[in-house]
């Protein structure tokens, strides 16, 4: 049984049936997949090589007692407390275009929450010819322009965010606007297996 | 010509959607590109699309931060 009572028994069987497939585990990913769980996801496959650092506790969905715990491990463990029958395939490994096709194989959805640009756009051109569908996101630094956020279907891509706002030196990312991204990236997913509008 | 770019009337003189996008700035190998209904990954050859006038361009530019 998912976590979400809200659920129609029709709109259980679909979501506690679906597998969504995350690529990465930072401030998108390990948001987004609290939000799916919550929402009633039960089978996530979840994929990242890196550790929790102190830097990643103002916005990612880590507590200060798993710093130094590889990443996939943690969310697991953080999932599982909101939904303990939840299926989640922790994947330590970093993707390339080649492993993520195999990783995701059997993932109806495949959500991109890298945070390098090179990343983003591996992981986009690998997905943009196999018609699998794959949420990505960027522009989501800095604070305010909420109003900008949006979601946008382009072929089988859905990609939201504002689609300008880069991290760098002018614009850290902080857990309001990477949040809004990453529940808009959950509330897409959700909303294709529903059928329902984007 | 008259096209529509990221859903707002643009005059331009580009021939092309590269011409077009590199005036603008925008890197063709960061950002997802929807030109006359097709969806073109990021790096995708755009210098042979022509502009046609009342088309709909609309792009996607993919940033750091996750």
């Amino acid at each position: 049984m998912s976590a979400n009572t809200y659920l129609t028994p029709e709109e259980r069987a679909v979501l506690e049936l679906a597998r969504v497939g995350i690529a990465g585990a930072g401030g998108l990913g390990s948001n987004c997949a609290m939000h799916l769980v919550r929402a009633g996801i039960q089978h996530l496959t979840v994929v990242d090589f890196d550790v929790v650092n102190e830097s990643n506790l103002n916005r990612q969905f880590f507590f200060r007692d798993q710093l130094g715990q590889k990443k996939v491990e943690a969310l697991k463990e953080n999932l599982l407390r909101i939904d303990p029958d939840a299926d989640i395939r922790a994947v330590d490994m970093q993707l390339d275009a080649s492993s993520a096709q195999e990783v995701f194989a059997d993932c109806d959805i495949v959500v991109e929450a890298f945070d390098v640009v090179d990343a983003k756009v591996m992981l986009v051109s690998s997905f943009a010819s196999s018609g699998k569908k794959l949420v990505t996101a960027s522009g989501l630094a800095g604070w305010g322009r909420s109003n900008e956020m949006r979601v946008r279907k382009m072929g089988n891509i859905v990609a939201v965010g504002d689609g300008e706002t880069s991290v760098g030196e002018s614009a850290a990312p902080a857990s309001p606007r990477v949040g809004i991204a990453a529940a808009m990236q959950a509330n897409s997913v959700v909303a294709m297996l529903l059928g329902e509008e984007l | 010509m008259k096209i529509n770019y990221q859903g707002e009337p643009v005059d331009t003189t580009a021939k092309t959607v590269a011409e077009f996008l590199s005036a603008r700035g925008v890197d063709p190998a960061k950002a997802i590109v929807e030109y006359g209904g097709e969806v073109y990954a990021p790096g995708a050859d755009l210098s042979a699309l022509a502009l046609v006038d009342g088309a709909s361009l609309d792009v996607f530019k993919m940033t750091a931060g996750g």
